[in-house]
C-alpha cells in the first residue's frame, strides 16, 4: 500500500498540493485526472522519487520497484527497438520475453531498426513495453496514450492490464474513457489544492 | 565523389610543378617529380621505416595516453566539483603555453627519446579532456531520470546513456587532436633530435640543404597523419555502431 501523508509541494508562489493525504491498496488501478498543470506529473515524480514533498511524506515506495512511463518517451533514439527492451532487462528469464512483448506491442516487424526512425505512436508503444518488461512492483504511466489511435490504445490497455496483474498501476489521463478501459479507480486531483 | 576529393589535389599538385618551373632552382621550390622520385628511393631503406616506427609509436602513444587520462580526468572532473576547480587552470595553462616552452622544459629535465610522447600527450590531453567533460555536462537529463527509475546498472548506464551521447565530443577531441600531435611531435623532435626519428631526418635535410628530402618527409607525415587519423576514426565509429548494435554485448 501507497500512503502519501500531509505531503505540500509547490513551485515559487504556485502551490501544487496542500496537505494532500491519500491511499493507494495493493493491486489497485488508479487514473489521475485533473486539467493540465494541476500536478498529476508532479505527484509521479514524487513516487517515483525524482522529487521530494516540501512537507509531509510518502509511506510504501521505499525498497520497491516503480517503472514509468514518461510523458515524453525517453527511449534511446539511436538504439534498435530490441536493445530499447533490453536495456532495462536485468534476468536472462527477462531477456527471453522481449520477443514475446515485441509481438503483443506489434513491433516484430521494427525490432532491428532504430527507434529514432519510428513514427510517434511507435515509440509510444515501445515506452509502454519498456516499463511493462522491466522487473517491477508498481507501475506509473503518464499519459500512456497520447498519440494512439482508438484501436492501438485498446490493444495496448490488454497488454498493461496482462503485465500489470498483482501490481500497482497508477495512470494519469484527461480521458474518462481510458478510466473505463482501465477498469480503474479515479483520483481527481483538482480539489487537492486552496 | 572521388573525383570531388581527388581533383583539387590534382590541380594543387600541377599548380607546384608550374611554380618550381618557373622557378627553376631545386633549393628554393622542388618539383613534385623530384619529391616523388626520392620518395621511391627512401622508401627502398630500412631507415626510413624504421623512422616512421619511431615516430609514429611515440607520438600516437602520447595521443593514446592522453586520450585515456583525459577521458578518465573528464569523468573525475564531472562527478567531483573540486577536480574540476583543479584540473580548468591546468589544462588553460597548456592550452596557452607555446609548444616551443614545452618541448624546452622537456628537454632539461628528460632524454630527446621520449621527447614527442610528452609533447604530443601535452597538445592533446586538453582537447580530450575538454570535449568528454563538455559531453558530460550536455547529457540528456531526461534520459539520466530514466536510467535512475529503471535502476540501470553502472555498466548499462555508461553503455546506453552516457556512451552515445559522449562519443561526438570524443570523435571531434580525436579528429583534432590527431592531426595536432603529429605536428607537435615531429617539431618537437625537430628541436631535439631524437635518434632515428623523423624530425631527425628533417633536421638533417635542412642542415644539408636537401630539398627533396625535406618535401618527401613532409609528405611522409601528411600521408602517414591523414592514414592514421582515418583508421583511428573508422575504428571509434565501428565501437559506436557496434555499441548502438548491441554487438559487444
Amino acid at each position: 500500500m501507497i500512503r502519501l501523508q500531509h505531503v505540500s509541494k509547490q513551485y515559487g508562489e504556485y502551490i501544487i498540493f496542500s496537505d494532500f493525504s491519500y491511499e493507494i491498496e495493493d493491486g489497485a488501478r488508479l487514473c489521475i485526472m485533473g486539467r493540465s498543470g494541476r500536478g498529476k506529473t508532479t505527484l509521479l515524480r514524487m513516487l517515483l522519487n525524482l522529487e521530494k514533498p516540501d512537507h509531509g511524506y510518502i509511506e510504501g515506495i521505499k525498497d520497491k520497484k516503480i517503472r514509468a512511463v514518461f510523458q515524453e518517451n525517453r527511449l534511446l533514439p539511436d538504439f534498435s527497438v530490441r536493445e530499447n527492451l533490453r536495456c532495462v532487462c536485468r534476468t536472462k528469464q527477462q531477456t527471453a520475453q522481449i520477443s514475446k512483448m515485441l509481438e503483443k506491442l506489434d513491433l516484430t516487424a521494427w525490432e532491428h531498426q532504430p527507434v529514432s526512425v519510428l513514427s510517434g505512436g511507435m515509440q509510444r508503444r515501445i515506452a509502454i513495453g519498456r516499463a511493462l518488461l522491466a522487473e517491477s512492483d508498481i507501475l506509473v504511466f503518464d499519459e500512456p496514450f497520447s498519440g494512439l489511435d482508438l484501436q492501438t490504445k485498446r490493444n495496448m490497455v490488454q497488454v498493461i492490464l496482462e503485465y500489470a496483474k498483482e501490481k500497482i498501476l497508477i495512470v494519469t489521463t484527461h480521458m474518462p474513457e481510458d478510466v473505463a478501459l482501465l477498469g480503474a479507480k479515479v483520483l481527481q486531483i483538482d480539489e487537492t489544492k486552496f | 565523389m572521388v573525383h570531388k576529393k581527388i581533383l583539387p589535389i590534382v590541380f594543387w599538385v600541377l599548380l607546384w610543378q608550374a611554380v618550381s618551373m618557373w622557378i627553376a632552382q631545386d633549393l628554393i621550390l622542388v618539383s613534385p617529380c623530384a619529391v616523388g622520385l626520392r620518395l621511391l628511393e627512401l622508401m627502398q631503406e630500412a631507415s626510413f621505416w624504421k623512422s616512421i616506427l619511431f615516430s609514429a609509436s611515440r607520438i600516437l602513444g602520447g595521443f593514446f595516453l592522453a586520450a585515456g587520462i583525459g577521458i578518465l580526468a573528464a569523468i573525475t572532473a564531472a562527478r567531483f566539483a573540486w577536480c574540476r576547480a583543479l584540473l580548468t587552470p591546468m589544462t588553460a595553462a597548456i592550452k596557452a603555453t607555446p609548444v616551443a616552452s614545452f618541448i624546452i622544459l622537456v628537454l632539461f629535465w628528460f632524454s630527446s627519446e621520449w621527447l614527442s610522447v610528452l609533447i604530443s600527450f601535452l597538445m592533446v590531453f586538453p582537447f580530450i579532456y575538454a570535449n568528454v567533460l563538455q559531453g558530460i555536462s550536455d547529457m540528456d537529463k531526461q534520459l539520466l531520470e530514466m536510467g535512475q527509475v529503471f535502476a540501470l546498472s553502472y555498466g548499462k548506464k555508461i553503455r546506453y546513456l552516457y556512451a552515445p551521447q559522449v562519443f561526438p565530443y570524443l570523435r571531434a577531441a580525436f579528429a583534432t587532436g590527431l592531426g595536432m600531435c603529429w605536428k607537435a611531435g615531429t617539431a618537437a623532435e625537430v628541436i631535439g633530435i631524437p635518434d632515428g626519428s623523423i624530425g631527425e631526418r628533417l633536421q638533417e635535410a635542412k642542415i644539408y640543404l636537401q630539398m627533396p628530402d625535406l618535401f618527401a618527409w613532409t609528405v611522409v607525415i601528411i600521408v602517414v597523419s591523414l592514414l592514421v587519423e582515418k583508421v583511428i576514426l573508422w575504428l571509434l565509429d565501428w565501437c559506436d555502431r557496434s555499441n548502438k548494435r548491441g554487438a559487444f554485448w
